[in-house]
């Protein structure tokens, strides 16, 4: 085996696109210079190549997506409705008073909980303004338990769900993004009020102890024009799912399927680029240029399930 | 007694021979119950032949067999079968059935046993189709599987499932779409859209008739091709094929190239004028043979994308080309 | 102070809170679900239980839609979830189902399009090769392959299997290198 300049790894990665830009132009650079790391790049590409080779007809075969979409509604529905059984079952007044306020809530334990939350908020502004006004004439010392202890206790309590954080609605979460941030007197951010394992009163120890506080799902609005191509998006899959592409040959099922993941993947990285760099328009001309290519896929593959359909 | 028989054989093949054409002569008219249309043609099996004005709009659908369409200077329209199935020319116009037909259908009877009783349907033939009209008409085809060819006609407007479609010395318009077949397009003039899943897209020699005529082939998977394209604006895309275009940029000409993951390459003579505007989002690169009098390139983080800015000559024409993570190229012949 | 109480008040109607839920879980689905059936399938080597898994992934990740990472992890988040819910599958399973067993299972689900016989039969055994060229690798080259082909980026197959994202590339080197060996002398000639 002829000797390599650099590890094999740093080959590997420069041929996943894995180095930063200056290092992939000076492995880049050596291997146009290079005998020996040449033929190793050659040898790498193809074996890469036979590698994707082996794994393609398995990537070929089908993903049952509209099987997949279907079960996962009916779960979740089954999921919603037994929470909610669950709650019925807690029968505390206080719920049932505030789900009375709002008729047709559809998640009850949820929305008590933004209620729950918006008690808690108005109750600790109060606080804050209490501490600021003590902090004036007290000093910093003391207000580190003011401000621990005096946050009143929701009253709602969900039971505990495999032992992660429960309140699967990410509007909660927003309610997070949009209300402005709180602080208590150490500089740490309030988190809204989790509804603790144990209906126990001290729960803002519970939550200080609480494991693994993972960072709350992004859930940021769309960009302006976004809207209008996932409208797009949903109505033309739409289309597609009701013709039935099973109506297409299958070897247009696996281009299509293999081609929309391919998009799918450019529309999520491009996402990610469009929303960190919110000032770069040329990264969201990608988004939406990446959107448009899902849009005529679809319309493409739209049309032929039509023409099939018509026979 | 050899000469009796010679005769008699003789008599007997020119007898069965005539019985076709005697058919061919008759003419009937029959009312399909179905439709309440009275069908006025020249009864022959196999084929079929109309008096059409210039513009005649022919659709044609649902034909599993080849197709082929050819303009020539009558003012007719013929239809003809390979298969001994009857074939009908329906007037779809209102006027009166002296006059040329507008419009025309093609419709392939099947024989359901009882000769009184023929059901007209569009529905799905095996057999090979040629289909004669007039140089000004204008085609819908929806075919199948079978290749379609199209020659010296207007407008032509194409879908089909898997076949082939190679279209020649088209004067005003086509449009093509295919799942998995070729889409070629040759020798012609006017707007083209070409749209295929994963056939090739080929377009040859094409130019516009004025300044608003477009090109747009694009492919899913397939590759697309052009190659001494003058329109002004060419929009071609690919989701993980490979573009390329060979030929002369056109003065003040817009030229649009999008894929995904595939690569474009681009060969242009070393006294075009263009300005070149390549985005890649991540991966790829962009090489070109070109020394561009003014060029930018920035390479974007953390996610490494790669803008390039260059105009060559007096940056008369513009080319755009965007993809996610192809490899852009420019080449000089 | 009262307006941020009618900010929130207003967010907790149902309109905001079916769009944005239907949104993000919604296109969770839309991008990730292929994946996590397919990084399913792979190891339990059957397209009814990776839909199982997919479900019991996806009810996850409902469940949990506040504290899973956003975004670019989020695939990563997805797939770790998938492989441990996979493998757990597998061993609910009979241990005495063997391995062969599990291949001749496998073989009669591949029938997604019902092709022809004679490319249904080289497909199966196309797909039986590979996978059986994948086992014989060790973990966690193994798994580093499986996340490579299912498109990951270094980053996210550090994130899924909880190693060393600078181990990434070695990792996958030598993989690749065990496959390569080890793919001509399963099946036939390639």
């Amino acid at each position: 085996m002829k000797e390599l300049c650099f590890d094999e790894a740093v080959l590997q990665s420069y041929f996943d696109g894995e180095l930063s830009p200056e290092t992939m132009q000076s492995v880049a650079a050596h291997i146009n210079a290079c005998v020996n790391c040449a033929a190793r790049a050659k040898e790498i590409e193809s074996e890469t190549e036979l590698m994707r080779g082996a794994f393609a007809p398995e990537m070929e075969l089908g993903v049952p997506t509209e099987s997949l979409r279907a079960r996962i509604d009916s779960a979740i529905k089954a999921e919603q409705l037994s929470a909610q059984a669950r709650e019925v079952r807690k029968g505390s007044n206080l719920r049932a008073w505030f789900a009375s306020l709002i008729p047709g809530l559809n998640f009850s334990p949820q929305h008590v909980a933004a209620f729950a939350s918006v008690l808690v908020l108005i109750a600790v502004a109060a606080v804050f303004a209490v501490i600021k006004w003590q902090h004036a004439t007290n000093g910093a010392g003391s207000t580190g338990t003011i401000a621990t202890s005096a946050t009143p206790e929701p009253t709602v309590v969900t039971p505990p769900e495999e032992g992660t954080q429960p309140s699967p609605s990410p509007s909660i979460e927003n309610n997070n993004q949009n209300a402005p941030k709180l602080y208590n007197a150490s500089g740490r951010p309030f988190r809204r009020p989790r509804i603790p394992g144990t209906p126990s009163g001290n729960n803002m120890v519970a939550r200080e102890r609480a494991p693994n506080l993972a960072p709350p799902v992004q859930s940021p609005p769309p960009l302006p024009d976004e809207q209008g191509y996932l409208k797009a998006i949903a109505s033309l899959t739409n289309a597609i799912d009701s013709t039935g592409n099973s109506t297409l040959p299958p070897s247009v099922q696996a281009e299509y399927r293999r081609n929309l993941e391919l998009i799918d993947q450019a529309i999520a990285a491009t996402r990610v680029a469009a929303r960190r760099n919110p000032q770069d328009a040329s990264a969201r001309q990608f988004l939406y240029a990446s959107y448009q290519n899902k849009v005529d896929l679809l319309s493409a593959v739209a049309d032929q399930t039509m023409l099939v359909a018509s026979r | 007694m050899k000469l009796k028989s010679l005769i008699t054989a003789a008599a007997f093949t020119a007898l069965s021979l005539c019985a076709p054409v005697a058919q061919a002569q008759r003419v009937v008219e029959r009312t399909v119950a179905k439709n309440r249309v009275t069908v006025v043609s020249v009864a022959s099996v196999t084929e079929q032949t109309a008096a059409a004005s210039e513009n005649v709009v022919v659709t044609l659908s649902n034909i599993s067999g080849h197709l082929k369409v050819h303009g020539w200077d009558r003012r007719e329209v013929h239809v003809k079968t390979e298969d001994a199935k009857r074939v009908e020319l329906r007037r779809e116009d209102s006027s009166n059935s002296s006059s040329p037909a507008t419009r025309l259908q093609v419709l392939f009877a099947r024989e359901t046993g009882n000769p009184n009783n023929i059901d007209l349907e569009e529905c799905g033939e095996e057999s090979d189709v040629t289909l004669d009209v007039p140089r000004g008409a204008t085609v819908f085809l929806k075919t199948q599987s079978g290749d379609i060819e199209i020659e010296d006609i207007a407008e032509a407007h194409v879908e089909t499932s898997s076949g082939d479609v190679s279209a020649r010395h088209i004067s005003k318009a086509i449009e093509m779409a295919s799942a998995s077949g070729d889409l070629t397009i040759e020798d012609s003039a006017g707007r083209v859209r070409a749209v295929s899943i994963s056939g090739d897209v080929d377009a040859v020699n094409l130019r516009a008739n004025d300044a608003s005529d477009f090109i747009r082939v694009k492919s899913v998977s397939g590759d697309v091709n052009l190659n001494r394209v003058s329109h002004a604006r060419i929009d071609a895309g690919t989701v993980s094929g490979e573009l390329s275009m060979i030929g002369p940029t056109v003065r003040g000409g817009s030229y649009e190239f999008q894929t995904v993951s595939g690569d474009v390459t681009l060969n242009l003579p070393s006294d075009a004028s263009f300005r070149l505007d390549a985005q890649i989002f991540q991966g790829g690169d962009v090489s070109t043979d070109f020394n561009f009098s003014h060029v930018s390139r920035t390479v974007g983080s953390p996610i490494p994308s790669t803008h390039f800015v260059g105009t060559y000559g007096t940056g008369d024409a513009t080319i755009n080309m965007r993809t996610i993570s192809g490899t852009l190229r420019v080449r000089r012949r | 102070m009262s307006e941020r109480a009618g900010a929130l008040l207003d967010t907790v109607t149902d309109q905001v809170e079916t769009t944005a839920a239907a949104l993000g879980f919604d296109e969770a689905f839309t991008l990730h679900h292929r994946a996590v059936f397919r990084t399913a399938r792979a190891i339990v080597r059957d397209s009814a239980l990776a839909e199982d898994v997919t479900q019991e992934v996806f009810l996850r990740l409902y469940k949990n839609m506040d504290s899973t990472p956003g975004e670019e992890l989020l695939r990563a988040w997805l797939l770790r979830v998938t492989m441990n819910v996979a493998r757990n599958t597998l061993r609910g399973q009979s241990r005495a189902v063997a391995r062969e067993e599990l291949y001749a299972q496998d073989a009669e689900r591949i029938n997604w399009f019902a092709p022809a016989p004679e490319e249904e039969l080289e497909r199966r055994t196309e797909i039986e090769n590979a996978r059986r060229t994948l086992d014989r690798i060790k973990e966690p080259m193994r798994s580093c392959l499986l996340l490579k082909q299912q498109g990951l980026s270094y980053r996210e197959i550090a994130t899924t299997l909880q190693i060393n994202e600078t181990n990434v590339g070695s990792l996958i080197a030598r993989g690749r290198k065990e496959f390569v060996r080890l793919y001509g002398k399963i099946g036939g000639n390639r």
